[in-house]
């Protein structure tokens, strides 16, 4: 079993997903694309040409992600059988608005969770049980939200909870679809389930470093320049860039 | 503009503010400045603003070297990276 399962999930228009998939085929050259769609089904209707796939669940639809804890459960779920026909080795899992600068992005984070010995490798993983660290605090106003991991936790110490970026992160298959088959009964945003939840199954999550400055969950880019700027700096993708797909002469020339 | 991006521009600014004129903050396990605020008490409440863009840090009181009645000091510290093994494969 080899290759890459890439799972690229979006709600844009139809135009606008037909040029990430696009970009990413041509960029990457590498991996089996499936897109987990969560915008109007009627667009979903108009997707061709790529393995597609529609979530229909309003907790991956919200309006304020951390607010309304979103989740991708249902993606997950979602990606299940066509991961297993696949029969992919690998998976990374990214948002719409991480856009990729590096021909050989994959096999990069392949090396590195190679490299790391781990099972899942993403952006920006912190432990923050007992921190400040905003979305860790507005789980605790229901704090038995977070006390769910230790009904399934192997681990001696099952009260640590880590956070890590929904977008970007690369993945052994088997930890990936372990990770999908577990329920969480209480309401638990997307950063902080997926990296507690492969954490506490004993599968080793790390931290993908050195590209932090390039993967912002506040700001946006939105010109040429700066996307030019940042691959010039050594950014592997970048995060965020809503609108890349809808503005293709964005992406002219680079 | 939406009030949204106003809130939005609005939070950024002072960040930014804070960031260049708050009080720092150091990593008591690393040392390191880890942020600039601005701290005040609010509803009896310590309020430490501008810890946005942070490490995660854990506030606790520090043993002081000689006894005070008087005084008690908090300090910051984050976790170790996260380093766990896998424990599926023993």
């Amino acid at each position: 079993m080899s290759g890459i399962a890439n799972i690229l999930i979006s709600h844009q228009r139809a135009d606008a997903v037909s040029r990430m998939v696009e970009w990413w085929r041509e960029l990457t050259n590498v991996g089996t694309i499936l897109v987990a769609y969560g915008g109007s089904r009627e667009e979903f209707e108009k997707l061709s040409g790529f393995d597609k796939v529609y979530v229909d669940d309003d907790r991956l639809r919200v309006a304020d992600a951390q607010r309304e804890r979103q989740s991708y459960e249902s993606v997950f779920r979602a990606a299940e059988q066509w991961l297993e026909a696949s029969g992919c080795a690998f998976v990374h899992l990214t948002e719409f608005d991480e856009l990729p600068l590096v021909y050989d992005l994959l096999e990069r984070k392949r090396v590195l969770l190679e490299e790391m010995e781990a099972d899942v490798i993403g952006y920006n993983l912190r432990r923050v049980d007992g921190t400040h660290h905003a979305h860790y605090q507005w789980h605790m106003s229901t704090p038995s939200c977070l006390s769910d991991f230790r009904d399934f936790s192997v681990r001696k110490d099952s009260g640590i909870i880590l956070s890590m970026y929904g977008f970007g992160s690369f993945w052994r298959t088997k930890c990936f679809r372990e990770v999908g088959s577990v329920h969480l009964p209480q309401d638990v945003y997307l950063e902080i389930a997926i990296p507690s939840v492969a954490h506490h199954l004993g599968f080793r999550v790390k931290s993908i470093d050195g590209q932090g400055s390039f993967m912002s969950p506040f700001r946006e880019f939105s010109t040429r320049r700066e996307i030019a700027a940042a691959r010039n700096a050594g950014a592997w993708s970048l995060h965020s860039v809503k609108i890349a797909w809808r503005k293709p002469e964005l992406l002219e020339g680079l | 503009m939406k009030s949204s991006k106003i809130k939005k521009l609005l939070s950024d600014l002072f960040q930014k503010w804070v960031s260049r004129f708050g009080r720092q903050i150091i990593d008591e396990r690393t040392g390191q400045e880890v942020a600039r605020v601005v701290v005040r008490v609010r509803k009896g409440r310590i309020e430490v603003v501008g810890l946005r863009d942070s490490r995660p840090l854990v506030a606790r009181f520090v043993p002081p070297a000689e006894a005070s009645y008087t005084r008690a000091s908090i300090a910051f510290e984050s976790h170790e990276e996260p380093d766990f093994p896998n424990e599926r494969n023993r």
